[in-house]
């Protein structure tokens, strides 16, 4: 493939690594026209809110990846403290937590547990975090309405 | 409408002199400059000192400071600024380059014996004689752990550049202090970059294949010398002071030294820059000087006032990062500032800037330093500040006193809250009023040297000392200023009628009437300032006025008993 030879030899064997080997419960997979954008589906973890739940990601790898981070964003839409109306992740190593040294694996990794561990300290969606504080058992019974609704079938 | 101009002193030389041409043309230049934003651009010197401590790179400033900026960019600041010209330095802290024309007084303290600790605003560790100390404090604690300097520095960031605390901690438990610092443990930290080690292994973060040349800290994490470079880079680019090892479980800091090694000149001295910059943003002994635009640290430890100096002249004060603001507290600043900010702006400019002729209500904008009006139109000559007639002015420099018995007796109809805001009015004119005058003085004052320079060109048998006295006596002048604009803010504070408010008025009207005196003066034409008569007069006029400055800041601290 042309566009293949550009391609950073890390991206390339990141890639080879994610299609022979996923991780469970996750997989990536780039997009034939654009190697940088991968297609991702994690799995809700069990004993989760999400468990039962199949959530699409978009994964795009930045020019100066791995220098940068990737760009990660939900696509389902799920009721999480740490994520956004449009998707959009609260995540550390997202951000100024990124070394060139993680990975696109570690990141759905860390994705996975953020589903299993939201953290409503450090909210991106307020008005959801506001509630999973006031009421946790009604906020993980929101979530696992959302679940049923958007990430089933 | 039309626009009405006075001068007294202007009008008086018209009469004496009526030979030399009127100044008035000027006026309306001047007029232009208003003070309409102080009251703004002091309460934003204090709000911005943070963000303004981060310098736009290629504002021009000392030229000691060239090349030391951080890029992290913050020009949006005001454009207007309170430009004071402060002078409590002496000459010799001052480096060649910096002495002006108009230069320094430095004969305050000789005027009145006192230890006062309000009465100077001590002028600090420059920024040469800063860097100079941060290079002996790393070069110390480099020698005495046998480190190298760009560790020594690392170290000394996690202490807040506190050497005595640091060397002790170190004493007391060396691994501790390496781990807080981020470098490694004593017995390694010689060793801070196994360089460059060819190697066929794959680099773990482009995942080329050998040979590549390989570095790492001591951690051993080992990544390519091209992988460094673009990581080093990229966080040098994105403002990042503190670099760590890029493994996501080390918490090892990158040397100085080894973003010297690794990347381009360009690079390392950005990096550089930030590093020498974190030294005041740190240290807790350095302060960035909060006026928009300066960008110059100074030193604090070697002052005995919070009020200092940095090397632009600009005076402030260590504690709330406003003016410096003496006889005033910070509090009563702070409150001040606010105070003057809630209320409308546009009415209290109108209110600071222009009055009505109290006889045929023209309206005049003030546009010279000193209080004395004559209404163009109608020739009424009264007081700028109460508008009272001038000629009952017996005592006429003397309008400082608030009297509630006169507020009172108007009161009849209004609010109690009238009443309060007239007196807040009553301190805010005359305060702002001072500001204004500062102002005008300042433009007088530079256009007086520039005056007297090309004097001196022409006449260059005239000795400098003949000429610079104006320039030197309007700096008195503006120092006067300052602290009368100030008294009004410590005087609304203070409760009317009380015997320290007594004093503190009686300090007040003695400064206002030789500032005031001094002002007239120094208004007058610069050949008539050139007269030997006129020189000795002024001299002696500014020795007075800064007497009764040093008086008041004095009776302040005494805490104002007689
Ligand atoms: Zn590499
Ligand atoms: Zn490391
Ligand atoms: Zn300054
Ligand atoms: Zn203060
Ligand atoms: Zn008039
Ligand atoms: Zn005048
Ligand atoms: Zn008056």
């Amino acid at each position: 493939m042309a566009a293949n030879s550009q391609l950073p030899r890390r991206i390339i064997k990141e890639t080879q690594r994610l299609l022979s080997e996923p991780a469970p419960g996750i997989s990536a997979s780039p997009s034939e026209d654009n190697l940088r954008y991968f297609n991702v589906m994690i799995l809700g973890p069990t004993q989760s809110p999400y468990e039962g739940g199949v959530y699409k990601l978009e994964l795009f790898l930045p020019e100066e990846y791995p220098m940068a981070a990737p760009k990660v964003r939900f696509l389902t839409k799920i009721y999480h403290p740490n994520i956004d109306k449009l998707g959009r992740i609260c995540l550390d190593i997202l951000k100024d937590k990124w070394s060139p040294a993680l990975q696109i694996r570690t990141v759905l990794l860390s994705i996975q547990a953020l589903l299993s561990a939201p953290n409503p300290d450090d909210p991106l969606a307020e008005d959801i975090a506001k509630q999973w504080k006031e009421d946790e058992a009604k906020a993980v019974a929101t979530a696992k309405e959302w679940t049923r609704q958007y990430a089933q079938g | 409408m039309q626009r009405l101009t006075r001068s007294s002193a202007r009008q008086r030389e018209e009469e004496t002199r009526p030979s030399l041409p009127s100044t008035n043309q000027n006026s309306s230049k001047r007029r232009k400059q208003s003070t309409e934003n102080t009251v703004t651009a002091t309460g934003n010197d204090q709000v911005s000192s943070d963000k303004v401590a981060k310098r736009t790179p290629e504002e021009p400033s000392n030229p000691t400071t060239a090349g030391t900026k951080p890029s992290a960019s913050n020009s949006s600041q005001q454009p207007e600024q309170v430009q004071n010209q402060e002078s409590d330095v002496e000459i010799s802290e001052i480096p060649e380059s910096d002495v002006s024309y108009f230069g320094y007084c430095s004969d305050d303290g000789g005027e009145v014996q006192s230890n006062s600790k309000v009465a100077t605003e001590t002028s600090c560790m420059d920024e040469q004689a800063r860097r100079r100390q941060q290079q002996e404090d790393t070069e110390e604690v480099a020698e005495l752990l046998g480190v190298e300097n760009s560790v020594a520095t690392l170290l000394l960031r996690s202490v807040a550049w506190n050497k005595e605390d640091l060397l002790s901690r170190y004493m007391e438990d060396a691994e501790k202090v390496c781990a807080a610092a981020g470098v490694a443990n004593p017995a390694a930290v010689s060793l801070a970059m196994l360089s460059a080690q060819v190697s066929d292994r794959e680099c773990s973060i482009c995942r080329l294949d050998g040979p590549l040349a390989f570095s790492a800290l001591s951690c051993g994490h080992s990544y390519c010398d091209c992988c460094w470079k673009r990581f080093l880079s990229l966080k040098v680019e994105e403002g990042e002071t503190r670099i760590v090892c890029p493994e996501p479980s080390c918490s090892l800091q990158v040397p100085e030294n080894i973003v010297r090694q690794l990347c381009d000149r360009e690079t390392f001295e950005k990096y550089s820059a930030y590093v020498e910059n974190a030294f005041v943003d740190e240290s807790k002994t350095c302060v960035w000087c909060p006026y928009p635009n300066c960008g110059l640290s100074v030193g604090t430890t070697d002052s005995s006032s919070k009020f200092i100096i940095c090397a632009q002249r600009h005076s402030f004060c260590v504690e709330c990062r406003s003016e410096a603001h003496a006889p005033a507290q910070c509090d009563q600043v702070i409150e001040w500032l606010k105070k003057c900010d809630d209320d409308s702006e546009t009415f209290n400019w109108l209110s600071a800037n222009t009055q009505d002729c109290p006889k045929c209500q023209s309206t005049i904008e003030k546009n010279g330093g000193c209080n004395h009006m004559t209404c163009r139109k109608c020739k009424h000559e009264f007081c700028w500040v109460c508008l009272g007639l001038w000629q009952s002015h017996t005592d006429y420099y003397s309008c400082n006193r608030f009297d509630p018995d006169k507020v009172k007796a108007s009161e009849d109809g209004k609010a109690k809250s009238r009443a309060a805001l007239d007196r807040y009015l009553h301190y805010y004119h005359r305060y702002m009023n001072h500001e204004r005058s500062r102002k005008l003085e300042e433009q007088i004052r530079d256009k007086a040297v520039l005056k007297m320079e090309e004097l001196q060109k022409k006449e260059p048998q005239r000795l400098w000392g003949d000429v610079q006295f104006v320039g030197e006596a309007t700096e008195k002048l503006c120092k006067c200023r300052v602290v009368l604009k100030w008294t009004y803010v410590f005087a609304h504070a203070l409760e009317d009628s009380s015997s320290q408010k007594n004093l503190f008025c009686f300090l007040q009207e003695d400064l206002e009437r030789n500032t005031e005196r001094l002002s007239e003066l120094l208004e007058s034409e610069v050949e008539n300032l050139l007269k030997a008569e006129v020189k000795s007069e002024v001299l002696a006029l500014a020795a007075v006025a800064t007497q009764s400055r040093l008086k008041l800041l004095q009776g302040v601290e005494e805490g104002l008993v007689a």
